[in-house]
């Protein structure tokens, strides 16, 4: 199994991913962390168009756990310290935007601890969203230059950017953002799930999806 | 004006001498208080709290400046205990007055201070705006912060951000927080100080200070046992100090730690921190050689995978 009950997740594992099935071809991912050895788990996840979360539980659908074992453990605790500013800086006033290109490169905080992105990236997706706090700590937790994508993808990709046009303003720099993004590969949610599973990053594509494969798998089972 | 009693106040209190009340013009809710007028605190106290405020009983002043200092801290308390929740109605400029106006008594102002943190600590605005106030006037003011919880430090930095206190005022807050260890608290304050544009040379030196504070602050915790505490200082003052393009003194922090003397996860946050800007770097350099001389000793398994993201 590549993924278990979030209950069962080890007191000893200070992190781990959560990955749930949220409607027809949408899935959520985002970060179980523990903020002290041996506390409860809190979920960091980028829920929508500014609306970063950190909670103390999940609702709505059955979500499994995911554990890194893509990153050395002795590393978690680093990617801990970020969910805890994200959790801090980055909710109030929420300024994470959603969007569908992703460049690792960008990714920092400012003088205020909140989460930069430089470039002419569009935002993120849940699923970049953990890549991007994974980078903070320049942890390259999938190799993304490889991700290709697959069908359904461009559908995926055209509601997402439908759907933002009818919320928001879509104007000027941010249209050409979200337009230009159009042409990146997605990044599906169980791909970062099924790649922090993997032995070692940064996982490859073939690697990633296969694994991602068998989340979805599971996912459908618990479901 | 006469002596007017607080019911069930008095009579339980242990003071010397009455607590001289006022009876004020009546006015809607708080009265706005005047530094001018000494230690004069204005309050407002009714047994029941009215649904409507134009009804409001009168106001009382209670004129804290008739007591010995020693007592004042006392009469506050009895007030507080009632009445916190009106004093907490004040207007953060009325709370920054009311800190000015205890600024001669700091056992006053502890017991006010402390018995709004653990009432509401909701209230970091208003908490903020008091010790603010405080801290202009007070010759105790280091005592004060130091003195105070880790909440409202935390609370009281987070709000100093450019304004309110002067440059010198903030250098002592700093420089108490410093000796008092708080690290996220230093760790915000920091921040904070940094957006001054051209800091003074005072400020800089209070910043290099706690910046080597927070070094040592790391040591501390590690000494403690407090891995993920240290880990979250590590994190927060290196990326302070890549944010500040200090990559010199960044890098000098790194060239001053032993991987040996330290947690695996600490020595792999000051890495992992200072990688962007610092990899090519003598001190950078010199702590990853440490690191792997440690692991190769310790026979960790995992020792080249770690290598692997570091390099």
């Amino acid at each position: 199994m590549r993924t278990l009950s979030l209950s069962d997740v080890p007191k000893s594992e200070q992190l781990a991913l959560f990955v749930g099935n949220t409607g027809e071809n949408q899935r959520h991912v985002g970060l179980a962390y523990r903020p002290e050895p041996g506390a409860p788990l809190r979920y960091l996840h980028l829920a929508g168009h500014l609306d970063l979360c950190d909670e103390d539980e999940l609702t709505g659908v059955p979500y499994r756990a995911a554990l890194v074992n893509a990153v050395p453990q002795p590393f978690h605790s680093t990617v801990v310290a970020h969910c805890r500013r994200s959790a801090s800086a980055d909710l109030d006033p929420q300024h994470v935007e959603y969007g569908l290109g992703y460049l690792r490169a960008t990714i920092s905080r400012d003088g205020a601890d909140r989460l930069v992105v430089e470039g002419n990236s569009s935002g993120f997706t849940c699923a970049t969203f953990v890549l991007a706090i994974f980078a903070l700590a320049d942890l390259r937790l999938l190799a993304t230059d490889s991700w290709v994508d697959r069908d359904g993808d461009a559908e995926w990709k055209a509601t997402v950017v439908e759907r933002l046009s009818r919320r928001l303003p879509l104007d000027g720099d941010r249209a050409t953002k979200l337009r230009a993004d159009r042409d990146l590969a997605r990044i599906r949610p169980e791909d970062v799930a099924g790649g922090a599973t993997c032995s070692a990053a940064p996982v490859g594509y073939a690697e990633a999806t296969i694994a991602g494969v068998e989340v979805l798998g599971e996912l459908t089972g618990a479901t | 004006m006469s002596q007017l009693g607080i019911p069930n106040v008095v009579s339980r209190g242990t003071l010397a001498q009455p607590v001289s009340l006022v009876q004020a013009q009546p006015r809607p809710y708080v009265r706005r208080v005047t530094p001018a007028e000494g230690t004069t605190v204005a309050v407002a106290t009714y047994d029941e709290r009215p649904a409507d405020k134009s009804t409001l009983p009168p106001q009382w002043l209670i004129k804290l400046g008739s007591l010995p200092p020693s007592q004042r801290g006392d009469a506050l308390l009895m007030l507080t205990r009632r009445h916190l929740l009106d004093l907490l109605s004040l207007s953060t400029g009325d709370s920054e007055a009311l800190g000015e106006a205890c600024a001669d008594s700091l056992s006053a102002s502890m017991t006010l201070a402390k018995a709004a943190a653990q009432t509401d600590p909701a209230h970091p605005a208003w908490l903020s705006a008091f010790v603010r106030g405080f801290l202009k006037k007070s010759p105790h003011g280091s005592v004060f912060v130091r003195a105070t919880s880790p909440w409202l430090r935390r609370a009281l930095v987070v709000d100093i951000g450019v304004e309110g206190l002067t440059e010198s005022e903030k250098l002592r807050v700093l420089e108490t927080l410093v000796a008092s260890g708080d690290t996220r608290a230093m760790d915000l304050l920091e921040r904070s100080l940094l957006e001054f544009e051209r800091p003074s040379s005072a400020l800089s030196n209070a910043i290099a200070r706690l910046r080597v504070a927070g070094a040592a602050g790391v040591l501390v915790l590690c000494r403690d046992g407090k891995i993920q505490a240290a880990v979250n200082l590590t994190v927060g003052m290196m990326e302070t100090m890549r944010a500040t393009g200090a990559v010199e003194a960044l890098d000098r922090t790194l060239a001053s730690l032993d991987a040996r003397a330290l947690p695996i996860e600490v020595v792999l946050a000051f890495l992992t921190s200072a990688k962007r800007v610092a990899s090519d770097r003598p001190g950078y350099q010199k702590l990853i050689a440490s690191l792997e001389a440690t692991m190769l000793e310790q026979r960790r398994a995992d020792a080249s995978a770690i290598l692997s993201f570091l390099r």
